[in-house]
């Protein structure tokens, strides 16, 4: 999997594709922790336009995302995510907290 | 109910050798002529529970994890992941959502996923000696439907 960072004018965007699985979750979050300790932003979300697979691997990084970016998962948005991953998402209960409508 | 095919393989438990578990099997479901959404929810399942092997069955070892899949003519697919590791001591508790033993990389969520995308899951374990998981979906196009060639 891959994952890129951009900073917009609705705050920072990452941006992953591929395969999210328990292979590739961990540098994908170390990516995610050392970008927000270097990019102060507003609000953070993750787009999943790109992500072909992912399994509850990716609800830790969900997690993990949110806990390192506020309080609770809420400053997080999740974008783009296909109906698949916003079933994993809905059967962990996450979805209300993280799943934006109004993605780009 | 009868078998049409089966296939067995064998792998490290390398965290590598996840996404070569769960193509190989989507690879073969496609022979019963699944939906997409049908081989994804088979995909996901799969990789929870290889997953599962990889990261809990063998905590500080390299262990063997054994897939073999089944296909019927009833348009079924039936996948067993093995392995023979550490074993879970109370199966129930385990499938649990939100139960972990692993780090906070982890959900506690992969049962409870391979749950909700296969028709039936059965678990066997044994501490100390390993454990079983058998996975069962129905998928809605009949085998012997399209042109098969
Ligand atoms: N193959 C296995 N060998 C040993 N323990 C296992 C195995 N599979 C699952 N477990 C136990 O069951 C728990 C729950 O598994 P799961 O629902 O997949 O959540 P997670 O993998 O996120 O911890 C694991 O934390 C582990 O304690
Ligand atoms: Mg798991």
């Amino acid at each position: 999997m891959n994952i890129q960072a951009s900073l917009t004018a609705d705050g920072l965007v990452f941006r992953l594709s591929g395969e999210i699985d328990h292979y590739s979750v961990q540098s994908a979050f170390e990516f995610i922790e050392s970008t927000l300790s270097e990019t102060p932003a507003g609000a953070v979300a993750l787009d999943f336009a790109e992500v072909s697979f992912m399994d509850t691997s990716g609800l830790a990084l969900i997690i993990k995302t949110g806990k390192a970016v506020g309080a609770d998962v809420g400053g997080l948005s999740v974008i783009n995510a296909n109906t698949r991953i916003r079933q994993i998402l809905d059967v962990a209960g996450l979805s209300s907290a993280v799943l934006r409508e109004d993605a780009q | 109910m009868k078998e049409i095919n089966k296939v067995r393989f064998e792998f490290l438990s390398r965290s590598v050798n996840e996404s070569l578990a769960r193509a190989y099997i989507a690879v073969f479901c496609a022979q019963a002529d699944p939906t997409v959404d049908e081989v994804g929810d088979v995909k996901t399942a799969v990789s929870e529970a290889v997953t599962n092997a990889v990261v809990h069955a063998y905590p500080d070892t390299l262990g063997r994890v054994r897939v073999v899949a089944r296909l019927f003519d009833d348009s079924s697919v039936e996948v067993v992941v093995r392995d023979w590791g550490v074993g879970i001591a109370d199966v129930q508790k385990a499938r649990e959502p939100l139960f972990t033993t692993g780090d906070d990389m982890r959900s506690g969520m992969g049962f409870t996923i391979m749950e909700s995308f296969c028709d039936k899951i059965k678990v066997k374990s044994v501490p100390g000696k390993g454990t079983t998981i058998t996975l069962r979906k129905s998928f809605s196009t009949k085998a012997g439907d399209g042109a098969a060639i």
